[in-house]
């Protein structure tokens, strides 16, 4: 498992895509609307997990204890990085920051690289 | 040579960037300042930014808007502080209108100026503010700015010889 975290629109999908040679095809995004068990091998890149994470938050879950780490262990994962502001004044929003630290410590724990991405450049942290 | 900086609010990025430009100057230094003062918190913030330049030798141009405006001197080295209110500006504009693609119009203009700096033998440091990484969720309004500054971010990351990111003063090379 690979990790790519960064802020908002810090073109980490692009980096992704670029750095390990993979097509939009093989690119699976989190919504609403899917599941993470959803994530077949045909599937390289799961973008924008936090989109999953945020959906269980709001269901009461904890997304750590949720998350299939052995199904995902050849998958590269893509996270926004939103442990850096002041703490949200919402309940839920302030849960879904605490949920995205646990969830991408794990994933990080499991990564055999870890990668920060920062205006479009990247940095092997891991 | 241009050089592209970022970081957290608060860090010492105006400092670091000062001092970068008086390092590599190629002769003439500017100031682009490119705040538009609203209240009088913002004069203060400019006064103080005033004074703590004093003595660094920077002519200061006012240019909150268009960097194409600058058309003299372009062998000079320049210091632009910050992407962040070039952005800001060209997207809400003092006339009360938004402008959705801001980021890309600061772009254009931004990409057009270094090729006048390069082609002149000038350089260039400019600012930008990391505002990405926090958990508040905000309207469609600010979710655009904050789009189209890390459109600038990136692509100047990309244009630029030198890309630092200043974290309380320390100082990371990205590029």
């Amino acid at each position: 498992m690979v990790l790519i975290f960064g802020g908002a629109y810090q073109g980490k999908l692009e980096y992704a895509m670029k750095e390990f040679n993979i097509g939009e095809e093989q690119v699976f995004t989190c919504t609403s609307d899917n599941l993470l068990a959803e994530v077949g091998p045909e599937f390289a890149i799961v973008d924008k997990i936090e989109n999953w994470a945020w959906e269980l938050t709001k269901a009461g879950k904890r997304p750590v204890e949720e998350i299939d780490l052995e199904a995902l262990k050849d998958k590269i994962i893509i996270a926004r990085d939103n442990s850096q502001g002041i703490v949200p004044l919402d309940e839920d929003e302030r849960q879904f920051r605490e949920d995205m630290g646990r969830l991408l410590m794990a994933v990080s724990k499991n990564s055999d690289k870890v990668i920060r991405v920062f205006c479009g450049l990247g940095e092997v942290i891991k | 040579m241009i050089y592209f900086i970022s970081g957290g609010c608060k860090n010492g990025k105006s400092y670091y960037a000062q001092q970068l430009a008086k390092k590599h100057n190629a002769g003439k230094m500017y100031y682009v300042a490119t705040m538009i003062p609203h209240d009088e918190e913002d004069l203060a913030r400019i006064r103080r930014h005033i004074s703590e330049r004093d003595g660094w030798g920077f002519e200061t141009i006012e240019e909150p808007l268009k960097l194409s405006n600058i058309t003299e001197n372009l062998d000079g080295s320049y210091l632009v502080d910050s992407l962040t209110a070039l952005v800001q500006n060209n997207m809400f504009r003092e006339d009360g209108s938004f402008v959705e693609d801001a980021g890309h119009l600061v772009f254009r203009e931004l990409e057009a100026f270094i090729k006048k700096l390069r082609d002149n033998g000038g350089n260039a440091v400019f600012v930008s503010d990391y505002i990405y990484s926090d958990a508040i969720f905000y309207d469609e309004m600010v979710e655009q700015y904050k789009k189209e500054l890390a459109y600038v971010d990136r692509k100047l990351a990309e244009l630029a010889d030198q890309v630092y990111e200043v974290c309380y003063s320390n100082i990371k090379e990205w590029k």
